[in-house]
């Protein structure tokens, strides 16, 4: 059989949410930074270790060559916190549904693009991304840093995630029943007061300002009324119900399914 | 956007402010008696006494504060006017409910022709209207516990019993009319005229009866104890009314006919994973559980009703007490369930979708189920609703979780979908159709169970082979993949009835099912489903069995 | 059969839904000005709930300490806001008294909140008592 040379597509159409879902998934293309916010105070949020405390393993170091033998675990370039034998930890992010940058789903194949080594999971109200403690932190602080954070509209949740379906507060962030950030009105920015499950830092985080409206609508994932319908995008339209077209009838009659 | 209708919404003055355009719809249902100038003066006056006596916490009188709080909001029980909070719709909590599933437990439908053959073929003695009088006055005596026959028996309570009781009904107008009208369920009375033709004509020359077995037996054994308890004094009764030799070798035709042979309980056996006797809500299809629901009769030109009140059946009988309870058990499942029968959300949907499709499809069951149809009227029904929660920030907070969402926006389209159609099949397909879009849409769906049931679910839509599929009315709480996760068994029960609501149908698949909850002496009330769960709340609904007679009194 | 307790009926209330959240300080301004309202009975207000105490993760039992869940004086009366308000809704006295009630409550919205909002008209909450209030120990 001759090799076809796939070129990936990323995602379909060519409205603005399809063409910002593709910037997401698309690993060539480099994702803006917004702000640099210190390893160690990511560390700090996260709260699986202290800043500079050794990580915990729960094996020994792969080079210690105590694995068993086997040609599959073999193919696969283990990722350094695999290598060192890390315990799996996680960043979990809830994003508004009010222009957060970013959205579950979209996380989800973003991730699949453009980490290895991933555990991920998907729900409304929060999204979850499980890896080898060091590299998950290198993770969390490209996400925090870049373009899928908006300080006001995007949560750094490890429980008690309710917000992201709720109206904004008054200073524009989304509702936190943990509050884990904070508005700094005398600074006109968002610091992070708790790390992701609750406990108090020892002193604030800033993050930087939330993006204006603006912006945010202008790098929005989200097929919305009151933006971009999904049904003025065509393509998508296509590419979903084709989705459904077949899923359906692959179920019950395959051998009537004829594509070109 | 197509017009939008306000008749779930109060018809009262609502204003906008500013240049914001979120304008928001009340969830709520029309007072139209605060109008009515002349009850106007005694009702302030009585709201007014009333507010004082009531101590209702959101005026916190006790404690002298002058803000009531709260998180949830109570929830309006769809298309009734009654408020409950989130506590008072927890099964547990709830009178109505629990006899709901009480009152489809403990009924099992027995047919009396094999009995009557034996009685004539082997016995040699004649069945007349008068003996099946005579007989029908022995069930009921000891169907609730009277002792017949044996002497020294121990009866029960008739206080903890008084709930049971044996109704015959059959397609034979002119042996209906010979017996006691105390025992008959009149096909031609409960039923409309075309409804009743059909019935009849499923139902045949047969005679069968609907035994309630008291709600006691069902509360301290099992679902599978109902059909046992009903032929033990089914044969006591024959033994007495025809006089026969108690412990004679044909009693146990009789026996046997009224344990198997000719014996309906409400749900079949389960997988045996599932590690439970028969006669328990896993075990009950959805178009069994639908046909149940009583308002294709007393409500027959309003399709969408009667589909709304099959998905808070389901809802209860299914998500709240099965998946909620049986196979989960805790506190967690209540508001997925909710969801879909609170607020008139899903039915300000589905009644658009009901507009709709008479606006542009040419009205039920006029369109072909094609992939093409699905499709269309799919995305617009699923895209009315998603654009409802998106431009009502009210909306998307009464329904705060995504499951919630996911699960009504995909109800509405499947729903619409069985309306045009009138195909369940395609009704649950657009189902799917609805969680793809909505998934693509919003970049998010429902809990992680969503992810894989909603997305592979179209796949066995259509299939019917029996290791693959079945018609969705035949489908139940255990096909694969539908008992996985809460928060969809109330949109398929919908699903299954929809087609046949919207075709005029008298029922789904059980002719006699439908037949059997027809009846004004049931406990609760399959006719007005979100009314009883709503009384249930105001503890205004009164249960069976309760055992007050044989406890200290206070 | 059942028997229906005896009719209890509901007194209208005028929703205030405004665009966003409201922090504490601006909902104790808003609740004083609208209890100032002519023929205004009762106030209730819905919001998201605001712990007091952590029941989930490896923080569990220590204080979340609120920002927003602070005392506010409401009508002269110390009390503790424990939601933040998205909702409010005024009860008036009678249906006749809404329309005034309806301008007043207006003005006060926009004199207090510096962001849209939507005023509605209906019954939001509950008028009969119900199995929880029982459960309560809050009917006498």
């Amino acid at each position: 059989m001759a090799k076809t040379k796939y070129k990936a597509q990323f995602y379909p159409g060519t409205t603005l949410p399809a063409k910002n879902r593709r910037r997401f998934l698309n690993p060539a293309v480099k994702l803006e930074k917004l702000r640099d916010v210190p390893m160690d105070d990511v560390v700090k949020i996260l709260g699986h270790r202290t800043p500079g405390s050794d990580y915990a393993t729960i094996h020994p170091p792969l080079d210690e060559g105590s694995e068993p033998k086997c040609p599959i675990r073999a193919l696969v370039e283990p990722i350094e916190g695999a290598k060192k034998g890390d315990r799996i930890r996680y960043v979990q992010f809830t994003d508004s549904v009010y222009w957060a940058p970013i959205i579950p789903y979209v996380r989800a194949q973003m991730y699949m693009w453009r980490y290895r080594g991933i555990d991920t999971g998907t729900l409304s109200g929060r999204q979850i991304i499980e890896m080898r403690e060091r590299d998950v932190e290198k993770v969390a602080k490209e996400l925090i840093d870049n373009e899928t954070f908006d300080t006001a509209r995007t949560g750094i949740r490890g429980a008690t995630v309710h917000g992201h379906a709720v109206r904004l507060d008054q200073n524009g962030l989304m509702f936190d029943a943990w509050q884990r950030f904070r508005w700094n009105a005398k600074k006109g920015e968002v610091e992070y007061v708790k790390d992701q499950v609750g406990v108090p830092l020892d002193k604030p985080v800033p993050v930087g300002k939330p993006m204006p409206e603006k912006w945010l609508k202008e790098h929005t994932t989200m097929f919305r009324a009151d933006g971009v319908d999904m049904r003025d995008d065509e393509e998508v339209m296509r590419q979903n119900l084709r989705i459904h077209t077949l899923r359906t009838k692959c179920g019950f009659k395959p051998f009537d399914v004829k594509e070109d | 956007m197509a017009k939008e209708k306000e008749k779930m919404f109060i018809a009262a003055m609502h204003k906008k402010f500013k240049e914001d355009p979120t304008e928001v719809r009340s969830q709520h249902y029309s007072y139209g008696g605060w109008r009515q100038s002349k009850r106007k003066r005694e009702w302030v006056e009585q709201a007014n006494k009333i507010a004082k006596d009531r101590g209702i916490p959101m005026m916190n009188q006790d404690v002298g504060v002058a803000l009531g709080q709260r998180v949830l909001m109570p929830y309006q029980l769809s298309h009734t006017d009654i408020y409950g909070e989130a506590d008072d719709l927890h099964w547990v909590n709830n009178a109505a409910m629990q006899q709901c599933w009480d009152d489809i437990r403990r009924t099992v439908i027995v047919g009396l022709d094999v009995a009557h053959n034996v009685i004539e073929k082997r016995l040699s003695k004649e069945v007349t209207p008068e003996t099946i009088n005579r007989y029908l006055e022995a069930v009921n005596h000891t169907m609730p516990g009277g002792a017949v026959v044996q002497e020294h028996m121990a009866e029960l309570c008739p206080e903890l019993v008084k709930d049971s009781y044996v109704k015959v009904f059959s397609g034979d107008d002119e042996l209906i009319d010979e017996i006691d009208k105390c025992f008959v369920i009149d096909i031609n009375k409960e039923f409309p005229a075309d409804q009743a033709k059909q019935l009849k004509a499923a139902v045949g020359k047969k005679l069968w009866q609907v035994v309630r077995v008291p709600t006691m037996v069902g509360r301290v054994c099992d679902g599978g104890t109902i059909s046992r308890h009903s032929a033990m004094q089914i044969s006591m009764a024959f033994i007495t009314a025809y006089r026969l030799a108690a412990g004679e070798a044909a009693i146990a035709d009789f026996a046997f006919a009224a344990k198997h042979a000719a014996m309906v309980e409400m749900g079949t056996m389960m997988p045996a994973r599932r590690a439970r006797g028969p006669n328990e809500p896993g075990g009950i299809p959805f178009g069994v559980l639908a046909d149940m629901v009583q308002s294709t009769r007393t409500k027959p030109d309003d399709p969408a009703r009667a589909s709304l009140e099959a998905v808070a059946l389901g809802a209860v009988v299914l998500d709240q007490i099965y998946l909620g309870s049986y196979m989960s058990g805790g506190v967690g499942f209540t508001q997925y369930a909710t969801a879909a029968y609170t607020d008139n959300i899903l039915e300000d949907y589905t009644y658009w979708a009901v507009d709709h499709i008479k606006d542009k499809y040419g009205g039920f069951c006029k369109s072909k189920p094609s992939n093409e149809l699905i499709e269309k009227l799919g995305s617009e029904i699923n895209s009315y609703a998603l654009e409802m929660y998106e431009r009502y920030p009210a909306a998307m907070e009464a329904h705060f979780g995504g499951s919630q969402r996911a699960t009504v926006a995909a109800a509405a389209t499947g729903i619409g979908i069985a309306f045009a159609t009138g195909n369940a099949n395609a009704g649950v397909n657009g189902w799917y159709l609805s969680m793809y879009q909505h998934r693509e849409r919003l970049g998010r769906l429902g809990f992680y169970g969503y992810d894989l049931q909603d997305n592979c679910g179209a796949a066995n839509s259509f299939s019917y082979r029996s290791d693959e599929g079945l018609p969705h009315e035949l489908r139940g709480p255990n096909y694969p993949i539908y008992a996985m996760n809460v928060g969809h068994l109330s949109g398929y029960t919908g699903i299954a009835l929809a087609p046949h609501a919207a075709r005029g149908d008298a029922y789904v698949c059980h002719p006699l099912v439908k037949i059997a909850f027809a009846d004004k002496n049931l406990p609760f009330d399959f006719a007005n489903i979100t009314k009883e769960f709503g009384r249930g709340c105001l503890r205004e609904f009164m249960p069976m069995g309760e055992r007050t007679a044989v406890i200290p009194a206070k | 059969m059942n028997k229906p307790a005896s009719e209890e009926v509901p007194l209208p209330e005028i929703k205030i839904f405004p665009e966003r959240l409201l922090l504490a300080d601006t909902t104790e301004v808003l609740l004083n000005k609208l209890y100032a309202v002519k023929n205004v009975r009762q106030i209730n207000v819905q919001g998201e709930g605001l712990p007091t105490v952590m029941k989930a993760g490896p923080g569990t039992g220590g204080p979340v300490n609120h920002p927003e869940r602070k005392m506010i004086k409401v009508k002269g009366e110390d009390l503790e806001l424990t939601v933040l308000v998205g909702n409010i809704f005024v009860e008036i006295r009678d249906i006749d008294f809404v329309p005034q009630a309806l301008k007043d409550i207006e003005e006060v919205c926009k004199e207090v909140l510096p962001f849209s909002f939507t005023l509605e008209v209906g019954r939001y909450s509950k008028f009969k008592r119900t199995v929880s209030d029982y459960q309560k120990g809050l009917v006498k």
